[in-house]
């Protein structure tokens, strides 16, 4: 039969399970803008020829930037979350009987808890309850080298010309109001993937969202198993 | 007011909840210095007969429930709606699971059940017309043996002897629970969410759950109840434990797009969490029934006199078990 402290801590794991899973999408939507910046940054350096072979530009230079943010925001979540499910573990192991055998009553049992958990997650490893996973395991396949940003379309005109002479007909201005658009175009397919790559999606397509909302659940799940274990064996 | 039955009234405990000296989880209050139970949250016959008047989704916050009753029960309701906030009862489920026992009466819920017959002729899930049929009448026997069952109960009281018929209408009941739990299950693994169609067999298989701890309660037989509430908690954990608001919404919107299920659910997101938080609620206070039960016996307090003792009870909707 289950005690009222596996019940209670039970109740605490979800909550937070919950809240966490509810989080994560509002936390990337609002990290997301700062990304888009650095990629449309990149973006403007790109000279006319890179225009024309956007899918190598993206795995080269932009997929980097991505890759990096995707772990930096991951690591800030997980360790978000890892740090409350911290309090948790702490009430879990101080409401175990065996640390209360032996121990004078002048707080002392607190003190083992406390050293138990002074390193965080490693006092909570001891007894097996679960850390939240690592930033790492959070994938960045999503991204842009793999669903490819398809090329610009340049205007029909501009084929079948040797490109560098074929250029000067047109004459600089033009030349330029053709880069402006072609970058625009990219920058607007950029922000649609990475969108997409990142932000929850329906009829369960993966993205980076529904990757950490994973871990999360996973994480509360095996924790609610290791509270039964812990609260029926001694340690 | 109350027989020896250590009952108390609410108030006693309001400035330990407030203090935060004590709290409420589940159906029990637990002194938080200590963390020993101190009392067991249970509703009276009367505020039980209130919930079962109310109408409209069993997994209601209470701030909605005023506006779906009629008023001359308003100020009753009112009273009882103020001690679950008093007691820091957030919404209506904790009351479909039954605060502590159920002592309403077997005929109150099967006017209860009248209802889920009536809505399960609308049925229609993305079956061929006969394959509906066929389900629907599936779904009315299954109702019609959580009725008959009830109605036996009911009935069993009047014996002389009731004890032998209880047990073996609790052991009916514990089938139907098993059935209209694989419902559940089954309707939870598809990939839409039919809100009226879990709403009816989740509401099916509180009353069956509740209608089962009751009777063994009745037969006093205290170690079947205990283990019953246990296993009920456990099922609730097992089945509702994993459900999510944002899940549930994605279902939901394959439901809209596909036009499966019922009728168009009225849930948005923000209803879709209250409907989560009330099943959370609900299993709380599934996973704390069999602490009250244990008090039960260590007081020698037997079930019938319990029972009988919680349904005399006209004045105060909710009382408290000094544990």
């Amino acid at each position: 039969m289950k005690t009222l402290e596996e019940i209670i801590f039970r109740r605490e794991v979800l909550d937070w399970r919950d809240k966490w899973i509810e989080w994560i999408p509002e936390k990337l939507e609002s990290a997301l803008p700062e990304l888009l910046e650095a990629l449309h940054e990149r973006i403007d350096e790109m000279s006319i020829k890179e225009t024309l072979t956007t899918q190598r530009y993206s795995a080269k230079h932009l997929q980097p930037i991505y890759e990096k943010w995707v772990a930096d925001v991951s690591a800030e979540i997980l360790g978000a979350a890892q740090e409350e499910l911290g309090s948790i573990n702490y009430k879990v192991l101080a409401s175990l009987p065996e640390l209360a055998t032996d121990i004078a009553f002048d707080g002392a049992r607190d003190n083992i808890v406390d050293g138990l958990v002074g390193t965080g997650a490693a006092g909570a490893a001891v007894l097996g309850i679960p850390l939240v996973a690592k930033a790492s395991t959070v994938t960045a396949a999503y991204g842009l080298g793999l669903v490819g940003v398809t090329a610009i379309s340049w205007p029909v005109a501009l084929t079948g010309v040797t490109v560098l002479g074929g250029l000067a007909v047109f004459g600089g201005t033009r030349i330029a109001g053709y880069k402006s658009r072609a970058k625009q175009q990219f920058k607007d397919k950029t922000d649609s993937t990475i969108e997409k790559a990142v932000l929850p999606q329906p009829a369960g397509q993966p993205s980076v969202a529904s990757e950490l909302q994973l871990i999360i659940k996973d994480t509360a799940t095996a924790y609610v198993k290791e509270l039964r274990d812990v609260h029926s064996h001694s340690i | 007011m109350f027989t020896h039955i250590p009952f108390d009234v609410p108030a006693r405990f309001l400035s330990g909840l407030a203090d935060g000296s004590l709290s409420r989880f589940g159906t029990i209050i637990k002194d938080n210095a200590s963390g020993k139970i101190v009392a067991h949250v249970q509703e009276s016959g009367v505020g039980q007969n209130l919930i079962s008047s109310i109408v409209g989704s069993p997994f209601a916050p209470l701030n909605a429930i005023s506006s779906i009753v009629a008023n001359f029960q308003l100020a009753q309701l009112k009273t009882l709606v103020e001690s679950l906030r008093a007691l820091q009862f957030a919404n209506l489920g904790v009351a479909a699971a039954g605060v502590g026992v159920s002592v309403v009466g077997f005929a109150v819920m099967n006017a209860k059940l009248k209802n889920l017959e009536s809505a399960v002729k609308q049925v229609s899930l993305e079956l061929e017309k006969q394959f509906a049929e066929l389900y629907n009448e599936q779904l009315r026997r299954e109702l019609s043996d959580l009725r008959g069952a009830l109605e036996g109960v009911e009935l069993a009281q009047r014996l002389k002897d009731p004890r032998s018929e209880l047990n073996s209408l609790a052991s009916s009941l514990t089938r139907i629970s098993s059935v209209t739990r694989g419902r559940l299950e089954t309707l939870l693994d598809k990939n839409f969410f039919d809100e009226a169609l879990f709403t009816l067999f989740a509401r099916a298989l509180l009353t069956s759950d509740k209608a089962r701890v009751e009777a063994y309660l009745l037969a006093d037989e205290l170690d079947s109840a205990h283990h019953a509430a246990g296993a009920i908690g456990d099922s609730y954990s097992n089945l509702f434990d994993a459900l999510s608001p944002g899940e549930l919404t994605n279902k939901l919107q394959i439901s809209h797009q596909n036009n499966k299920g019922l009728f168009e659910s009225e849930l948005n997101t923000v209803g879709l969490k209250n409907m989560v938080n009330a099943l959370r609620d609900i299993t709380d206070a599934a996973m704390t029934k069999p602490l009250l039960i244990e008090d039960l016996r260590r007081q020698g307090i037997s079930g019938p006199e319990y029972v009988q003792a919680v349904r005399d009870e006209r004045s105060q909707p909710v009382v408290l078990l000094r544990a």
